[in-house]
């Protein structure tokens, strides 16, 4: 630019913009629950307690009297707008309620707010929280929890006036009480904070081995785990009712994430031994992964010929490997008259049935006996359930494609697009059967995506019994294949 | 004048049927300066003036170049300031109790949801909060009485309730050298004129900026220059200051026959200028483009050419 006099006192000017904030802009505090930050964001910008809540709000009558499962979801308050008018990013919103760190304990980012458990009343806060640092903690808002462990007080209820926020006075505790509420926050916090599904997991099973237990309120919760009607709270609460240390459940989770060494050296968790014994008398064990029993170093039994040491002898390995083919065939037999008897194959019915021993090392991935169980489980549950799952291979561009061709009477075509979807040989008689009667036939429900979605198991299965040619059974036996192998693996192994 | 040989160099970019549009910048010209003394002594000294200027002399620009120097700062912690407080003249339409106040809140950010007698309380302890220190209201020829009571109200209440004096500033478009609220406020025989007229300032109640002169307008012309570089890297505008100078003090564009020439007109004459000589792929700017183009502008009128025609795309 060439100089000039004006040079240095031109300004280009950007857009105008005028941020759509409040004129007081805060930032959350660590573990400030939404609640408060509405609150404090009022106060900052000297409007009417719950001027904010009104802005953001779905609805604006009776928000003073919102349930905590609200407050800690979120779900009715617009919290684009939130983040707008206070000038912060929308993750920063979204931290203030408690669903990120649900949407990671329970790993689903569809969870609703009740698997955390269940709510009661308008928020609580603590006083004297309040008034030392303007905080209403994220915390006070999860089930169960009735008193600041910081100042050893009850919370209390929202008022109705922010008048009253000053003189109020909470009581006191009674040192029992206030000793489960620690213990509440402590798991509550290995919970929450440690945000893996591993969590609950862990305490799952601690609670279900303690479920043995003769206690009747220990057996209850352990069965309402167990039938699937929990949340996170129902483990939070049985982890403080049967006083399990926090640090515990922690100390499972890492042993558990550390999975114990297989001496078999064709097993993906082989590891050499260590140079120095264990000084604890080792105990029988078994690898989920190749089935393999073994004590320390000893293997006992193994299905795996070069399993690196001088016993097992080859020969009992071989014959150990005969057996296992035997049960197979056994367990495919077995599973098959299950099908056919309109029972849900699992590990539990069926290896009786077949006469297969229910011991835990074989139930091991690689022996493939629990596959055979899950393949017939998946069969039965897509001849019995109404859900059904898009057809993959063929689309509808596709087959309408089929179409044109066969209102052309093209069955040269017909054949070269068999050959290109990968189809069976006999479609063009398929075809000549549809044209002479386009309401029946097999074509439909072997090539039509959206048909097979409309029709239940039933008459698809019916549909494949009718294909009469050994070509037409085999291929629409793989079709059906495919289709289970495509739907999700269930809990076959119960 | 001694007139250098130009080659014209017109990128290629630069198609005749391109629209070249004028960029949006800020020249610090004599003219602002001028026009930003009275409004950086109000916010200093707190005073209360009507600074009147001829329509298209630059007045918003002057304002919102004030607001871009004192901008509303807000803080994470809380803690914000808003210095200067700038608002357009509300619609006829929309002249409601609070649509002004709205219009004041407008730099802030959102205004809550609030009544009107509430949001003028919320205002005021706001302005206390964040130490506003002069108002400055464009487009002030069009308010009325209920707008300057509101004013009025809003300067006497900070005083009362907060002890704080504000400055006030009201942006005319005034006609040469009248200024149309004087004749309003000091004219009319009102008590609330009266005591509107009472708390200006008395030294300096009424001032009228006047627009650019001849030398000054070879200064704008030349940063005009500067500004149209990437598209006509010779092109030479000041020289003919004194031309473009006469055209726009006639009476076609200097209606109320001030002597002064409008940063309005400048820019449409020199945009209008670059324009042509885009579409000529020249960069020789001649006194027979100048008056062709001051006629156009002055006529406002153009014919349309069947090269012209638009197509359906």
């Amino acid at each position: 630019m060439k100089p000039g006099p004006m040079t240095d006192r031109i300004v280009r000017l950007p857009g105008a913009h005028v941020e759509p904030s409040f004129p007081h802009v805060l930032a959350p505090m660590a573990g400030e629950s939404l609640f408060g930050f509405t609150v404090r964001t009022d106060h900052a910008n000297s409007l009417p307690v719950g001027t904010t809540v009104k802005m953001v709000a779905r609805y604006t009558r009776g928000w003073r009297t919102l349930s905590q499962a609200y407050w800690a979801s979120g779900s009715i308050f617009d919290l684009v707008r939130l983040a707008r008018l206070t000038g912060n990013d929308l993750s920063a919103i979204q931290e203030l309620t408690l669903m990120p760190a649900l949407r990671r304990l329970f790993g689903n980012q569809d969870v609703p707010i009740e698997s955390l458990g269940r709510f009661h009343g308008t928020p609580t806060f603590c006083t004297d929280c309040w008034h030392e640092e303007r905080l209403v903690r994220r915390t006070f808002l999860l089930p169960g929890i009735e008193a600041c462990v910081w100042h050893d007080r009850r919370l209390v209820p929202f008022p109705l006036g922010a008048s009253r926020l000053a003189g109020l006075a909470a009581a006191a505790l009674a040192p029992e009480v206030l000793a489960r509420q620690r213990d509440l926050y402590r798991v509550w916090a290995l919970v929450l904070d440690t945000g893996t599904p591993e969590v609950l997991g862990a305490g799952y099973r601690v609670i279900a081995r303690l479920g043995r237990d003769p206690s009747p309120a220990v057996s209850v919760i352990a069965r309402r785990i167990q039938s699937g009607r929990h949340s996170a709270q129902t483990i939070v609460h049985a982890l403080v009712a049967l006083q399990i240390d926090p640090e515990l459940l922690a100390e499972l989770l890492a042993d558990e994430a550390a999975p114990r060494p297989c001496p078999n050296q064709a097993c993906p968790r082989f590891a050499p031994a260590p140079e120095v014994a264990d000084p604890v008398r080792p105990v029988e064990r078994h690898c989920p992964i190749c089935g393999s029993r073994f004590i320390g170093q000893r293997i006992l039994l193994t299905f795996d010929p070069a399993h690196g040491h001088r016993s097992p002898s080859p020969r009992s390995v071989a014959k150990a490997v005969r057996r296992l083919r035997r049960w197979k065939v056994a367990l495919r037999v077995a599973c098959a008259d299950l099908v056919a008897e309109g029972i849900e194959p699992t590990v539990g019915v069926a290896f009786p049935r077949a006469r297969v021993p229910m011991n835990a090392n074989l139930r091991a991935e690689r022996l493939g006996l629990v596959a055979i169980v899950r393949d017939a489980a998946r069969r039965h549950r897509l001849m019995h359930s109404s859900q059904q799952e898009p057809f993959s291979q063929i689309d509808m561009q596709a087959y309408r494609r089929l179409m044109e061709i066969v209102i052309d009477r093209d069955w040269v075509g017909i054949a070269e697009w068999g050959q290109e979807h990968g189809v069976m040989a006999t479609i063009p008689d398929h075809c000549r059967s549809w044209m002479d009667n386009p309401k029946t036939g097999v074509l439909e429900p072997l090539f039509n995506g959206a048909w097979a979605r409309r029709r239940r198991p039933e008459d698809v299965m019916a549909v494949w019994r009718m294909a009469t040619e050994r070509s037409d059974r085999l291929l629409s036996e793989a079709w059906l294949r495919r289709r289970l192998r495509g739907r999700n693996a269930g809990p076959a192994n119960r | 004048m001694a007139r250098r040989a130009v080659h014209p160099v017109v990128p290629a970019a630069a198609a005749p049927s391109t629209p070249i549009h004028l960029p949006t910048v800020w020249m610090d010209s004599a003219f602002q300066r001028r026009f930003a003394a009275p409004l950086e002594r109000a916010l200093v000294e707190r005073t209360k003036h009507v600074i009147g200027a001829v329509s298209g002399a630059g007045k918003t620009t002057a304002m919102s170049a004030l607001a871009r120097r004192h901008p509303v700062i807000k803080r994470p912690d809380g803690t914000s300031s808003a210095p200067v407080l700038v608002a357009v003249s509300t619609h006829e339409n929309e002249r409601s109790q609070s649509a002004l106040l709205r219009r004041l809140i407008r730099p802030l950010g959102e205004a809550p949801a609030l009544p009107v007698t509430a949001l003028e309380d919320w205002l005021l302890g706001q302005m206390n909060e964040l130490d506003t220190r002069l108002l400055v209201f464009d487009d002030a020829q069009d308010f009325g009485l209920p707008e300057l009571k509101r004013i009025k109200k809003l300067g006497d209440r900070l005083q009362l309730e907060y002890g704080r004096e504000i400055g006030i500033c009201l942006l005319v478009a005034s006609e040469g050298e009248a200024i149309p609220l004087r004749d309003l406020l000091v004219g009319t025989n009102n008590d609330t004129f009266r005591q509107f007229r009472r708390r200006f300032s008395a030294e300096q109640p009424w001032i009228y900026v006047p627009a650019l002169s001849e030398p000054e307008l070879g200064e704008v012309l030349s940063g005009f220059e500067d500004v149209f570089d990437h598209l006509i890297p010779d092109l030479r505008l000041e020289p003919w200051a004194t031309r473009i100078h006469r055209h726009l003090c006639s009476t076609n564009f200097d209606p109320y026959a001030t002597g002064r020439a409008t940063m309005q007109n400048v820019q449409n004459l020199v945009l209008a200028i670059v324009q042509r000589l885009v579409g000529r792929r020249s960069g020789d700017v001649t006194a027979d483009l100048i008056d062709e183009v001051a006629e156009a502008l002055h006529s406002g009128i153009s014919v349309a050419t069947a090269t012209e025609e638009w197509e359906a795309p």
